[in-house]
């Protein structure tokens, strides 16, 4: 095997092994399928520009995640499509009742989607990519206590929001 | 002949309420009193659109409920939520409550509190299926209706209810007989 | 709040990518790559009409995509309807459940 041959597989099976990923983050921030499909498109080509400064197999994971959530806040900047929710509106907590509901989870993706994008992305590489905040502060460039500060209000509104649709009352 | 003219008449008209959604076009001034409101109108040209793409994403909960929608001919919801109590009237909620005494439709529960306020559920009745469901729920600082028309099997009724089940008297009407059921 | 916490996971969990998505992406690549090989030849006229019809054949898709986003809205609007009335049915369940007893 010609090393650009074994360079192609290796991208290649770079491409498979991460698609997903990259794919998911796109469809929960974007909540269009087209539009994730050629944000994930793009960072690929992107990676595969700069796959030589690729130092290790975090780093590609690291830089996947910078720039598909990058990509994918720029693209929703240029849009303007969805509705926004104040983070301002975002009260005091309240006691969950847990009712496990096919519907009610595709309601909160799409309530996900209603965020501003900030908190948006920070709730999507918490809860898809299982970061933490301190994960999170370093991809996205912005400090600790707004990540956590963020987080924290976009929980509460989004709470407040399945809550009002499912009729449950806020304590 | 007179009266053979008035018999048809009558049997359009009720064959037509029969058909047509529920008017719920008044209530939309009520979004500019609320801190809240959701509008939604999908008649069956939009549910037939929306389903095309309801298991797009190869998700199993995507498929159940395109098999939902796909008997509907039309889901009308309108919902606000104000500030204050008072911000709609009786008036409101019974002109809704008057179409839904037409012939074909069955109210199968009936809440009245001072406290919580009112909830009412009707289904349109067709020989053992269900054609049609209706929910007003009319709190204090919430008003709700809901309107879903075409064919709705009891078993989407209790997906639609959850875990907690459907209402037992829709069950109970379920269970019964076609003629037992008029 | 570790029960809505699961929720989020449930609704946010990954999805697979197209399943063409990787042979497109690798597609592109070696076009990239040809490309800057060789930036100029030339029948790049040819190149020039093959690109104007794939910008056709890109509008056509791109109405396509429109028409797509239209049906995703509603979806969306379906999906929340849906949620609406599942929750409120519940809601009403739990008051005569509660008078009940």
């Amino acid at each position: 095997m010609t090393a650009s041959v074994s360079e192609e597989v290796d991208f290649e099976s770079l491409v498979v092994r991460h698609q997903s990923m990259v794919y998911s983050i796109g469809l929960h921030f974007l909540r269009n399928q087209a539009l994730a499909e050629e944000v994930a498109q793009e960072v690929f080509l992107e990676l595969y520009l700069h796959r030589e400064e690729m130092q290790s197999p975090e780093h590609v994971v690291y830089w996947l995640r910078k720039v598909t959530s990058r990509r994918c806040i720029d693209q929703s900047r240029r849009r303007k499509h969805q509705p926004k929710v104040s983070l301002d509106d975002a009260p005091e907590p309240f006691s969950w009742m847990p009712v496990e509901d096919p519907l009610l989870k595709q309601y909160i993706g799409q309530l996900v989607g209603t965020l501003q994008e900030l908190p948006r992305m920070i709730v999507i590489l918490r809860y898809q990519e299982d970061l933490g905040p301190g994960e999170i502060s370093e991809l996205l460039e912005m400090p600790v206590a707004t990540v956590k500060s963020h987080l924290q209000r976009a929980i509460a509104l989004l709470r407040r929001k399945v809550a009002a649709t499912t009729g449950d009352e806020i304590r | 002949m007179k009266r053979i003219l008035l018999l048809t008449f009558g049997c359009a008209v009720m064959a037509l309420a029969w058909q047509s959604p529920l008017k719920l076009d008044h209530l939309d001034r009520l979004a500019a009193k609320a801190s809240e409101s959701v509008n939604i109108t999908l008649d069956a040209s939009m549910l037939k659109l929306a389903a095309a793409f309801l298991s797009a994403d190869d998700d199993e909960d995507g498929a159940d409920i395109k098999k939902l929608v796909q008997g509907l001919k039309g889901i009308y919801v309108r919902s606000f939520e104000f500030k204050n109590t008072g911000e709609y009237t009786d008036a409101d909620i019974e002109s809704i409550r008057a179409q839904l005494r037409d012939p074909g439709w069955k109210k199968i529960v009936e809440v009245r509190s001072k406290v919580d306020g009112d909830a009412d559920i009707y289904v349109k009745t067709d020989a053992s299926k269900i054609g049609g469901l209706a929910i007003i729920s009319a709190e204090p600082k919430e008003l709700t209706v809901v309107s879903i028309e075409g064919t709705i099997s009891v078993e989407d009724v209790k997906k639609l209810g959850g875990n907690f089940g459907i209402p037992k008297s829709v069950k109970k009407l379920e269970d019964k007989k076609p003629e037992e059921k008029k | 709040m570790m029960e809505f916490e699961d929720q989020l996971r449930g609704a946010l969990g990954r999805q697979p990518a197209p399943a063409d998505f990787a042979r497109q992406v690798m597609a592109k690549a070696a076009r990239m790559e040809r490309q800057r090989i060789r930036p100029w030849h030339p029948w790049a006229a040819g190149g020039l009409a093959a690109s104007l019809l794939v910008g056709c054949l890109g509008f056509a898709s791109y109405e396509q995509r429109r028409e797509m986003e239209q049906a995703r809205e509603a979806r969306g609007k379906v999906l929340q309807a849906l949620a609406i009335t599942s929750g409120k049915l519940r809601r009403i369940e739990r008051r005569v459940e509660g008078i009940g007893q």
